[in-house]
């Protein structure tokens, strides 16, 4: 297997980079909607509640340094979980991609293209998607390298320029809908936090395995960071935003800012880098199952598969047709298919396979 | 001429023989082809000179086909050595050679009799004398004649004895003379040089104005020279090798033994050695040869006429190679942003060099995607326009019969167009058609409502901020995306332009110079991002650059400047 | 090798022809198939419908035949009567014969009738139309929207489309008005806490003016200015909730932009209490944002207000020296008693006579509630009549111009 070895950089972007897309197109709007003017204690508390997965997850992971989770479900119960294991990471990408993508589309085909089918941009999108596997493994993880700061940098950048509407009076009620609400079901809130999926897989693919939790404690930070700043701003900012939902709170922040002082319709520079966000993602994710299958039945080269999963990715988007409900189930998957999955079974199954070790180790000697 | 003759020519016109001529093909007639070689037999397969002076000259008769080849000199004369004669013969290229030099210290010591070759020797030809057992044994030198002649006929500084013909041939090509002498199979290889060569000037594509003003020339040697002038240290190395089954062209390899990575050098030296061409004629032909990714427009390779360029690259580790006949050199292995780095930044505060890296940046952006972003956004994204901009560019096309892609993609054609024609007409008028082109044409086609003017400010700033990039061929390469991006902006708006930027993106991610991955200013693999686009003021440049692995990581002390602080 | 190369052509010719043929089949809006909305109103058309009124701007190339050809825009207002606004708009695109689009429109101009009804129906739509642009300022007309758009030539532009870019922002330096966009408003009606203004605009001819005695206590179209019917826009339209429940004049604009801190600059005019002069001139502005605190006594709200000014002297006679300390401070209190009383005024206007919160002061009740089902029962809007004001004004008079000390006693 000739993987491509990633610094701590590149690793950090990896895992950020599906967060971006996420705050960019719905995250904020479903923390808002649960959690009202209480968003942002919300958020703080889960970024400590997932620092604390974190370093769990951490200690599992020691015993099993240089193994990603297909290796690990390997090791705990043979072929079959393997298996299963892989295809369930391949259908959580495969599904994340698509939603990812067709909400993307569906918002650019709004704001930008409304003469276009939505298919067209989903084309484009994929297109790129193949590209990039054909180029290369190195060029996907670079370029992603290049545009997560920018990203990051243009998102920070929103958050300057709504500053004089920010009143800190807005965020009373201090709870929203009660204290329990905000601390006890709040606490699913932490799927907010899905790109640590990435991190069951990219241990052996560091260039010093003794890193991972640099890049994990890096990536929760910067990703809690943004996240409260986000909420933060929303809330601080605009008054009826937990009344309101709109198509992207991102967008909204954005024609609200005092930028439009200076250009005309900042946005369109924002949309652009977004879509180069979402195109690194695609890559990303399309080289992760690339990965995962090749890993599943030892075919030598899987890059020209490609061709196929995206195609796959486009004709599951293209089922889903009915707006409002497919909203609906984006979001629905996003919560609960991360909570169930990177929250869930890959946390079962990394204790499980503690145990196995620990029992198996006592025995053996 | 006859009036009849002159009808009949009107009305029964004969054909007139005129000349005619077709490549004889391979499969033509064998027959028809005129042979040469009889006299010798296998005349490719001789490798040694041979003894007999006379067969060595009907050799080189045969070989250099002296009979119609004018420029090449067979010089018989007899030579004098210790009183003795021996025939002997000089070969040169006419025209490549020190006349004087040749007359005065290879001709004159040879064959006019002195003190020198007349002196035979006799008196000193025991070198020891033994007496045992009334037996005298004396060892006596044997009279060499090829040692003598090297020894003490030829006062020259750099003659070689070769025994082969390739190498004598190799050596007369390039300027040297050759001495046969009967009985000896080996041939003296006198440096003799003298040809005429361009002086060292100026340079004329890179211009600076505070440094030094002399620009690489045509003949490798001057360009050596100029080189190691400025780096004056005897851990440069300058490796000569030919590239070329046919023009056996000079190349050289320089390196600083001490700071540039070995592995890299060697590379560099693998490339170079295999490289199965016929002939190589300039550096840019070489430049194509030697880069890893072939495929991509994106430059690869640095190209400079600058010695002091050269010798900065040199210094921090990486490698120079010179082709004889071009006046550029080249240097791997190089990153995106060396191409936006002219020789003046520095040169200058860094103050200044990174304000001009920035624009030189901002133009590069504005060239690539100007007119592609210009369809876009009126195609697409009206409301991304100010207002009162948007209304001056819808009145100023209310007579404009074409789409803005077509009106734009022809004037982009014309500007090139325009361009490509200044550079070939003769310099006195170049200057001119570009007036005309710009300035009347466009004058014209605005008034005459064909195009708009806000088309013609576009086409114009980018032709403009297309020659403030440095790099010729990064220029080039501008100028050819640009159309794929003007495309892509009239297919799906910004976000086409967002496609092709990041195929661009992946592909220069994706590119390596040398084994240096092309990005690697701004993602160096070690941590660090961002480093490396921006000159560090002069006092800063602590460490040489990341990605060569040099063997000297550290170009200057942390202090540099030890007189502001002396106890540090 | 060669089949690699023709297989990726092969690949490249069917992407290409996929992208060309599916993109020029929908079209694209080009720049010179759209007709350009610098305005809009809205009216109260016959039989309850809407009446729909566009600004558009119209462009021409004028071409004197020699190299110099310039560009002039002008505009045309066009109205409809329509049940909806997209339906208005629809009606538009079939006889103009170009796509209307809204995405550079800068005004929304909307008749008193009209918001006395309830607009929010207008701007729910309006923020859903991706083209319209939620910077935009609006209005409320005092006279027909459509006759509004008509008259609103501007006076030095040439231009309307900038003219609408600048003319909003006037209020930095008068205070008589406020920059309101339609994105503030909107989210004014959408919270519980809190009411919406508009600027208020009419256009002003000798009918309408009136003449006071009180500076800058003018509504719109009542400034007695003598030239050329033209439109004017001067104080603020009041809502509560999504309707229109009353005006404020320019003084107490001013008033409101203290209130709530947003008071750039402005002008006003105090009785004076040195006898040469009747009236001193002052050029206000806010030297601290003011500090609004708010109790909820038996749950009606005790608002208390503090502002900080600082002010300097614009209008002199000869017999002032600013140098005493006596001057200055008398003419200090004389401007916090008058900025007292017309504040207190103000207040209990928007209280009493409006029930609307117009100054945010509801985000400063909120902390008084552990969670949002408190909150709505508490029921701010119905509290806020109920309101006592306890406004402290301070105002620190920092100099005059460049003149100081005028008094010829003091140089005797």
């Amino acid at each position: 297997m000739n993987y491509t070895k990633l610094g701590n950089f590149e690793a950090i972007c990896l895992i950020v980079v599906l967060f971006i897309n996420h705050i960019v197109l719905n995250l904020p709007q479903m923390i808002l909607n649960s959690s009202g003017s209480a968003s942002t204690i919300n958020a703080i508390y889960i970024l400590i509640l997932v620092l604390l997965f974190t370093i769990l997850i951490l200690k599992l992971l020691k015993n099993f340094i240089g193994l990603d989770i297909i290796d690990i479900s390997e090791y705990l119960g043979g072929k079959p979980l393997k298996i299963i294991i892989g295809i369930l990471s391949i259908f959580y990408l495969i599904f994340e991609t698509v939603f990812l993508l067709r909400m993307f589309s569906k918002n650019l085909l709004l704001v930008y293209f409304q003469n276009y089918p939505v298919s067209f941009i989903m084309f484009l999108f994929l297109f790129i998607g193949v590209v990039s596997n054909i180029i290369g493994k190195k060029s996907i993880i670079k370029s992603n390298t290049i545009i997560v700061p920018i990203a990051l940098f243009s998102i920070l950048f929103t958050f300057i320029f709504v500053a004089d509407l920010l009143k800190i009076e807005r965020s009373m009620p201090i709870f929203y809908n009660g204290a329990s609400q905000i601390f006890l079901s709040g606490a699913s809130n932490i799927f907010a936090f899905n790109g640590l999926f990435f991190l069951f897989f990219i241990s052996p693919l560091l260039n010093k395995k003794e890193d991972t939790s640099k890049v994990a404690f890096w990536s929760v930070l910067i990703c809690g960071i943004f996240l409260i700043l986000s909420i933060t701003t929303l809330v601080f900012a605009f008054s009826d935003i937990y009344t309101v939902s709109r198509l992207s709170p991102m967008y909204f922040i954005i024609i609200n800012s005092r930028l439009s002082a200076f250009l005309e319709r900042p946005e369109v520079i924002f949309i652009f880098i977004w879509t180069l966000a979402l195109m690194s993602f695609i890559n990303i994710a399309v080289m992760f199952v690339l990965n995962i299958f090749k890993k599943l039945t030892n075919i030598k080269e899987a890059k020209h598969l490609a061709v196929t999963v995206c195609t796959i990715i486009f004709v599951i988007a293209m089922l889903l047709n009915h707006i409002f409900a497919f909203e609906t189930i984006a979001n629905y998957f996003y919560k609960y298919g991360t909570l169930i999955l990177v929250f869930g079974i890959f946390t079962l199954l990394l204790i499980s396979a503690n145990i196995k070790k620990k029992f198996f180790n006592r025995r053996s000697p | 001429m006859k009036f009849t003759d002159t009808l009949k020519k009107i009305f029964f016109p004969t054909e007139e023989p005129t000349h005619h001529f077709t490549m004889p093909s391979s499969n033509d007639d064998i027959n028809s082809s005129i042979s040469t070689n009889v006299e010798i037999e296998n005349i490719d397969e001789v490798k040694e000179i041979f003894p007999s002076i006379d067969v060595n000259a009907e050799y080189i008769k045969v070989k250099y086909n002296l009979l119609i080849n004018n420029d090449i000199i067979l010089r018989e004369f007899t030579l004098n050595a210790r009183n003795k004669q021996y025939r002997a013969f000089l070969l040169f290229v006419d025209g490549m050679i020190d006349m004087n030099l040749v007359n005065d210290y290879v001709l004159k010591p040879l064959m006019l009799r002195n003190t020198a070759n007349s002196f035979d020797g006799n008196q000193n030809q025991v070198i020891s004398e033994a007496v045992t057992n009334n037996i005298t044994v004396r060892k006596v030198k044997k009279f060499d004649i090829k040692e003598y002649i090297l020894n003490s006929l030829l006062p020259q500084n750099n003659i070689k004895v070769k025994s082969e013909f390739k190498d004598i041939f190799a050596s007369i090509n390039s300027g040297n003379c050759a001495l046969f002498v009967d009985t000896l199979n080996i041939a003296f290889d006198i440096d003799v040089k003298g040809f005429k060569l361009r002086s060292v000037s100026k340079p004329e594509n890179e211009v600076v104005i505070r440094g030094p003003q002399e620009a690489f020339i045509e003949n490798i040697r001057v360009n050596t020279t100029l080189i190691r002038r400025i780096i004056n240290n005897e851990n440069l190395i300058i490796e000569n090798m030919q590239i070329g089954s046919l023009s056996h062209t000079a190349c050289a390899l320089c390196y600083m033994k001490n700071i540039a990575n070995d592995d890299l050098v060697a590379e560099a030296k693998y490339r170079l050695n295999n490289i199965n061409i016929d002939y190589l004629i300039s550096s840019g032909q070489l430049e194509q040869l030697i880069e890893d990714n072939s495929k991509y427009s994106l430059p690869q390779v640095i190209a400079t006429e600058r010695p002091d360029k050269a010798a900065t690259h040199l210094l921090e580790g990486r490698i120079v190679i010179l082709v004889n006949g071009s006046p550029y050199a080249l240097v791997v292995p190089a990153t995106f942003i060396d191409f936006l780095e002219s020789p003046e930044d520095n040169n200058i505060k860094f103050q200044f060099a990174n304000l001009l890296k920035i624009i030189r940046i901002a133009a590069l952006m504005i060239t690539l995607l100007l007119p592609g972003i210009y369809v876009a956004i009126t195609s697409f994204h009206q409301e991304f326009i100010p207002t009162e901009l948007l209304f001056a560019i819808v009145a100023s096309r209310a007579t404009v019969p074409f789409s803005i892609i077509f009106e734009i993609i022809i004037m982009e054609l014309s500007f090139e167009l325009i361009r490509e024609a200044g550079l070939r007409v003769p310099t006195p008028i170049g200057p001119t058609l570009g007036i005309i082109g710009a300035l009347i044409i466009g004058q014209a086609a605005v008034d005459a409502g064909i195009v708009s003017p806000i088309l013609i400010i576009i086409v114009a700033i980018t032709g403009i901020t297309s020659f403030a990039i440095p790099d010729y061929y990064l220029a080039f390469h501008c100028r050819v995306s640009r159309f794929a991006y003007i495309i892509l902006g009239y297919l799906a708006g910004l976000l086409g332009i967002a496609v092709g930027a990041f195929i661009h993106l992946l592909i220069a991610t994706k590119i390596q110079s040398f084994g240096v991955s092309y990005l690697d200013s701004y993602i160096p693999s070690k941590g660090k991002i961002f480093t490396g686009i921006f000159t560090a003021p002069t006092w800063k440049r602590e460490k040489r650059a990341d990605f060569l692995d040099t063997k000297k990581a550290e170009k200057q002390e942390h202090i540099s400047m030890k007189w502001k602080y002396p106890n540090q | 090798m060669n089949h690699k190369v023709q297989k990726f052509f092969a690949i490249l010719i069917l992407t290409i022809l996929l992208i060309v043929s599916s993109s020029s089949y929908y079209g694209i809006k080009g720049i010179d198939n759209l007709a350009y909305v610098v305005a809009i109103g809205l009216d109260v058309g016959k039989d309850n419908k809407l009446k729909l009124s566009l600004q558009i701007s119209v462009h021409q190339s004028n071409e004197n035949g020699s190299s110099s050809s310039s560009q002039s825009s002008s505009a045309v207002v066009n109205s409809i009567e329509c049940p909806s606004i997209n339906s208005g708009i629809s009606l538009f695109n079939s006889y103009l014969g170009k796509e209307v689009t809204l995405s550079h429109c800068k005004v929304l101009v909307i008749s008193e009738e009209l918001a006395a009804k309830g607009i929010s129906e207008y701007l729910f739509t309006l923020t859903n139309d991706i083209q319209f642009r939620t910077d935009s300022n609006i209005i409320i007309s005092k006279c027909d929207a459509e006759n509004f758009l008509k008259y609103s030539a501007p006076l030095l532009d040439k231009v309307s489309a900038r003219y609408y870019d600048i003319a909003p922002t006037s209020s930095e330096y008068t205070g008589y008005t406020e920059s309101i966009t339609c994105n503030e408003f909107f989210n004014a009606i959408n919270d519980k806490i809190s009411d919406p203004v508009a600027i208020l605009g009419s256009i002003n001819t000798p009918d309408t003016q009136k003449t006071t005695n009180e500076n800058s206590a003018y509504t719109a179209g009542q400034t007695p200015i003598s030239g050329e019917t033209s439109v004017e826009t001067m104080g603020l339209a009041v809502f509560n909730d999504d309707k229109l429940v009353g005006e404020l004049n320019g003084l107490e604009s001013i008033c409101h932009l203290i209130i709530s801190s947003k008071l750039e600059n402005a002008q006003i005019r105090i009785p004076s209490p040195i006898e040469q002069l009747n009236y001193i001139d002052l050029y206000i502005e806010l030297d601290n944002n003011t500090k609004n605190s708010l109790y909820l006594v038996n749950s009606s709200p005790y608002i208390t207000s503090n502002v900080k000014l600082t002010a300097r002297i614009q209008s002199l006679n000869g017999n002032i020296n600013l140098d005493d300390e006596k001057v200055v401070s008398k003419i200090e209190n004389y401007a916090e008693q008058y900025l007292k009383y017309h504040l207190n005024n103000y207040l209990y206007k928007t209280s009493k006579e409006f029930n609307a919160d117009i100054d945010d002061f509801g985000l400063y009740s909120l902390k008084y509630f552990n969670n949002i089902s408190d909150l709505e029962e508490y029921n701010w809007n119905h509290h806020y009549k109920d309101a006592f004001f306890n406004v402290n004004v301070d105002v620190e008079l920092r100099s005059s111009y460049l003149l100081v000390n005028t008094s010829k006693e003091e140089e005797e």
